[in-house]
């Protein structure tokens, strides 16, 4: 899929790690693959807010990583603004500087040993800005982050959560970058707090005209910041559409169980059935659909084919039972088939 | 990393703790336990009698005086004398000096080569990561003043060759610790946001990873006199290190041992001076590490909160 | 109520630390039936992590200096630690956020909740030897707890608990561990369990499981139990009671039908308007302005008077008047009358989970 619109596009990405890579196991065997993220095509219009969502472990940090370059593909390509490009090491200063980050842990973002202007300021002097450009750019960036100028000489000990989450914000913007990646940016937060930061992360989309790229657990945040969701399992993308779709009429089994697995605020509401089972090892993924051994609408063939993605409406999914799912109904068929020359099945 | 930020940045870095050790908050959590003042105590005392002691007095260590031979501790000569009527006092307080010479040297280059070895492990990763470590898990497997006899044994007896075995054996555990800490620091979030800006390897380490990995070695170098103190004199004892008439207080255990009857403050006195030395640069290193170990700093802090 | 399980008097603690003392717990009372599931909901620092250790005697280095803790008719506010020894992991007993600070990582998990079988059959006393599985030393008598063991890891839901009492704590999930530790503290078969943040390390679908298990221990052996958490979520659907602390203190208390279709107190209904939940993306979400207080040397009238929008000049000192405004249902505000009424500002309504899903997404004016 092409997109003349798209800041970023991801084709086809995979990213294996060997896990248990040392002496011992090179030498005694032992060596194994995981699959972080797995033939991941995806694609970020300027100047929207993609959701990422997915339980621990489902790849989607390390999605986020692919997107910045701190990580490089193991096959598939990542485009940014129409240009193929590697890792940060590989990419010019002018790519680079389109691309700014905040991670989940204020506390591990910023340097402790750091004033909250020299952590601004490291970015402006990596692309060689003079002493006073720079702090007249860190005072402009301290007001549109919302923190008081004296706290420019502060050092992170001395701010709270939220006050530093607005210095890595800071430090994301500096370089004015069309895209910010946020990697959990307020799950370490007090639920006030992070309503301050969400508020202020779409004022500054809405002036700077930022393309964010959210990731969260929390698909409440997620339902609240984004333009569309992309739903994560097991490395693999398995439904992504616009946020209203995906919230009120989720196709895929897992995003349904995602929902309904937020706890409800209705004290009376009666809770939704949990999903069973966890997250199975990267390292020996199920045949078929990933999720078919947790899935409650898992039909045999679910455990013999990974489907392919359909349509309904404007989400893309990969169900073989989605409803309306296109492509998605043919492959049942060709499994169906394949079923009837095979007469003995073993599960 | 011999960069000359790195350099820098050390330097600062120094200059940070020493501006954290006048933090009322760091001053109030090591002067709260006794046993921190007391260790400071006896190592700024050694250090005084180590820097002054030798100006001050006016009687040589090793000139003989064989009209004074093992003479009991009087006024005149408050420790006693030898059996070449040397004064003992004056051997001890040049004896101090040659200790703390010796200490320093040996840790800095433990540190230096320690801390090198760990950064460039950690940061890199991989076989380099993997060979590093190897090695030093051989230096560990080793008590480390075996190793130092072998190394002493084939270089020869002098001090200089004591103090070269000393800080060849003894860098494996800064390595470790530097080690383990830089590869926690790199994945957090400043080092990756550094990455991205498309900061420089030797810088990024300068500025985010040393300054954030040396609390620990600091604690570790402290705690690591006492036993240089201790190996140094135990090579000396043995005829490896210093050599006489130089007054090492291994070499003058070593003398002393044979009027052993006659005059046991030969032994005491430099053993003392040994135990005490040890007792109080352990006492030092735990106090230091109540105020420099980032992670005891945290677990402090929690409690606060 | 005729005789709670569990009565909080006007507890207070205290922890001293070198910039002053700190009053974590300032004043607040509660009480737990037999057979309830109460909340204690409120953000980092206002005090529902001591409260919690408090309860089970565990809150060293701080200090209990005023109030009691009566415990099925018995006081336990002054108990020693020789006391505390008996009722805890008896009848009372705790789960923490964090399983990997529960769990010993040298002992397999079949082995730990076995443990606390034997230390709760405890009749012999605890000799050492007993505990040491080493055959010609004694420690003969394990068979029948690592039994009992592998039951409650299937009663808190672990899949294959024959195979996984072998496993060490580093080879399960964390949902996994955070089920064992349940399983421990289910050993002892407790009156009353105090969990502490039980899912907030978790994900939300092993959290929906998590809570399940917990409803369903409570109905089934109607064990008591006191939830603690930051997440107004997992209060509404677990608890049948919910207390809002801020700064130390009870905010607001009653039942959690009442506390969430009618927050009366400000700050429950600031911390509702904070959740994302239901708000599209073009409005803005409702934050509460300025910072948590530390809570050194307490606070003088109320606590979140210098962020609240209906604080007055008699806000700032004084003592608070806590009023019932309804059976059970208690705020501690002394500007009632000009807080609006909690039904018009509740973003909970009547209609059902799905149809607030459609809200969720459904409205775009942009």
């Amino acid at each position: 899929m092409t997109d003349d619109d798209a800041f970023v596009e991801l084709r086809d990405v995979s990213k294996r790690f060997v896990v248990h890579d040392s002496l011992y196991h090179r030498l005694f065997g032992g060596r194994e693959e995981l699959t972080a993220v797995d033939g991941v095509d995806l694609s970020l219009r300027t100047g929207e807010t993609l959701g990422l969502v997915g339980e621990s472990g489902c790849g989607k940090s390390t999605l986020a990583d692919l997107v910045t370059g701190l990580e490089a593909p193991t096959s598939g390509e990542v485009r940014l603004d129409g240009e193929p490009v590697g890792t940060v090491e590989d990419r010019p200063s002018s790519v680079r500087s389109d691309v700014g980050v905040v991670f989940q842990e204020p506390r591990a973002s910023v340097n402790p040993r750091r004033t909250v202007h020299q952590t601004i300021a490291e970015p402006l002097e990596q692309q060689g800005w003079a002493a006073e450009r720079r702090a007249d750019r860190i005072r402009e960036l301290l007001d549109q982050v919302g923190l008081p100028e004296r706290h420019a000489d502060s050092r992170p000990h001395q701010l709270s959560g939220g006050q530093l989450q607005r210095v890595a914000l800071a430090r994301a913007i500096a370089l004015e970058p069309k895209l910010v990646v946020l990697d959990e940016p307020v799950s370490a937060l007090d639920v006030s707090v992070q309503a301050r930061i969400l508020d202020l992360l779409r004022d500054l989309q809405d002036r700077l005209d930022l393309t964010y790229l959210f990731i969260s657990h929390d698909l409440d945040v997620v339902g609240h910041v984004a333009d569309r969701v992309a739903v994560m399992y097991l490395g693999e993308l398995v439904e992504v559409g616009p946020a209203e779709q995906v919230f009120a009429e989720p196709s895929h089994p897992y995003t349904e169980a995602l929902l309904a697995a937020v706890p409800s605020l209705q004290p009376d509401a009666e809770p939704a059935a949990p999903l069973s089972g966890s997250v199975p090892d990267a390292t020996d993924p199920p045949s078929g659909c990933p999720f078919h051994p947790r899935c409650p609408a898992a039909t045999p063939e679910c455990a013999e084919i990974d489907p392919e993605f359909g349509t309904v409406g404007a989400a893309r999914v990969r169900c073989l039972h989605a409803p309306d799912a296109t492509g998605a109904t043919e492959e049942a068929e060709r499994a169906d088939e394949r079923r009837r020359n095979r007469p003995t099945q073993t599960r | 990393m011999a960069d000359a930020t790195a350099v820098g940045g050390v330097a600062r870095y120094l200059r940070e703790r020493v501006g954290a050790l006048t933090d009322r908050r760091a001053v109030a959590t090591f002067t709260g336990r006794r046993r921190n003042l007391l260790g400071l105590v006896i190592v700024a005392g050694l250090g005084v009698v180590a820097l002054i002691g030798p100006l001050v007095l006016s009687t040589s260590p090793t000139e003989t005086a064989l009209a004074h031979v093992l003479h009991q501790p009087s006024l005149a000569h408050p420790l006693g004398t030898d059996a070449l009527g040397r004064d003992l006092l004056t051997r001890m307080v040049y004896g101090a000096r040659i200790s703390l010479t010796i200490a320093a040297l040996v840790i800095g280059v433990r540190l230096v080569l320690g801390t090198g070895v760990g950064v460039v492990a950690g940061y890199a990763g991989g076989w380099v990561d993997e060979a590093a470590m190897r090695l030093v898990d051989v230096l560990l497997a080793f008590p480390g003043i075996v190793l130092a006899l072998v190394v002493a044994g084939l270089l020869g007896p002098s001090l200089t060759n004591a103090m070269v075995a000393l800080a060849v054996v003894g860098w494996g555990r800064y390595a470790r610790v530097v080690r383990s800490e830089v590869i926690s620091v790199k994945e957090r979030g400043f080092v990756r946001a550094a990455r991205m800006m498309g900061v420089s390897r030797p810088r990024t380490v300068a500025r985010h990873v040393l300054p954030n990995v040396l609390g620990p070695v600091v604690v570790l170098a402290t705690l690591d006199v006492g036993t240089v103190v201790l190996g140094a004199a135990g090579l000396s004892f043995l005829g490896l290190g210093a050599q006489p008439p130089t007054p090492e207080w291994g070499t003058m255990l070593a003398s002393g041992r044979s009027h052993l009857q006659q005059a046991p403050w030969l032994i005491n006195v430099p053993g003392v001076a040994i135990v005490v030395t040890v007792f109080g640069f352990n006492l030092l290193g735990d106090g230091l590490r109540d105020v420099l170990d980032p992670r005891q700093r945290t677990a402090l802090e929690e409690v606060d909160s | 109520m005729t005789n709670p399980l569990l009565r909080v008097a006007d507890l207070q603690t205290r922890y001293r630390t070198r910039d002053g003392v700190v009053h974590a717990v300032d004043g607040i009372s509660f009480d737990v039936a037999e057979d309830e599931i109460v909340g204690i909901v409120g953000e980092s620092g206002c005090g529902k992590s001591a409260t919690a250790l408090s309860l089970l005697g565990l809150q060293d280095p701080g200090e209990i200096v005023g109030g009691s803790i009566r415990f099925d008719g018995t006081d336990l506010t002054d108990a020693t630690e020789r006391e505390w020894r008996g009722v805890r992991g008896d009848r009372l007993s705790m789960v923490f956020q964090n399983p990997e600070s529960t769990l010993n990582p040298v002992f397999t998990v079949g082995e730990q909740i076995a443990e606390s079988v034997k230390v709760h059959e405890g009749e012999s006393g605890q000799r050492l030897r007993d505990f040491l599985r080493v055959p010609w030393l004694g420690g003969d008598g394990w068979d029948a707890p690592i039994e009992r063991a592998v039951d409650l890891m299937r009663e808190v839901g672990i899949p294959n608990p024959g195979l996984r009492a072998d496993a060490y704590p580093h080879e399960l999930s964390g949902g996994l561990r955070q089920r064992a530790t349940l399983a421990i503290a289910l050993a002892a078969e407790p009156d009353l369990l105090v969990a502490d943040e039980p899912t907030t390390a978790l994900d939300t679908t092993t959290q929906a499981q998590i809570l399940a298990k917990l409803r369903e221990i409570n109905r089934d052996r109607g064990t008591a139990m006191v939830v603690i958490s930051h997440d107004l979520g997992v209060v509404a659907e677990l608890c049948d009671r919910v207390l809002v602390m801020y700064a130390g203190q009870v905010m607001e208390r009653g039942t959690t039908e009442a506390v969430f279709t009618n927050p009366s107190h400000p700050y429950t209904q600031a911390l509702l308007a904070c959740t994302t939940r239901g708000v599209d993306r073009t409005s803005d979400l409702d934050a509460i302005g300025g910072e948590v207080p530390d809570l050194l040397g307490g606070t003088d009238g109320c606590p979140f008077a210098p962020r609240c929008r209906h604080a007055t000049d008699d806000c700032v000192s004084g003592s608070v008047p806590t009023r019932e405004i309804d059976d059970g249902h208690d705020v501690a505000c002394g500007e009632l009358d000009a807080v609006p009424d909690g039904r018009s500002v509740s973003p909970v309504d009547d209609s059902d989970r799905s149809a607030r899903r459609a809200v969720r997404g459904g409205s775009t004016d942009d």
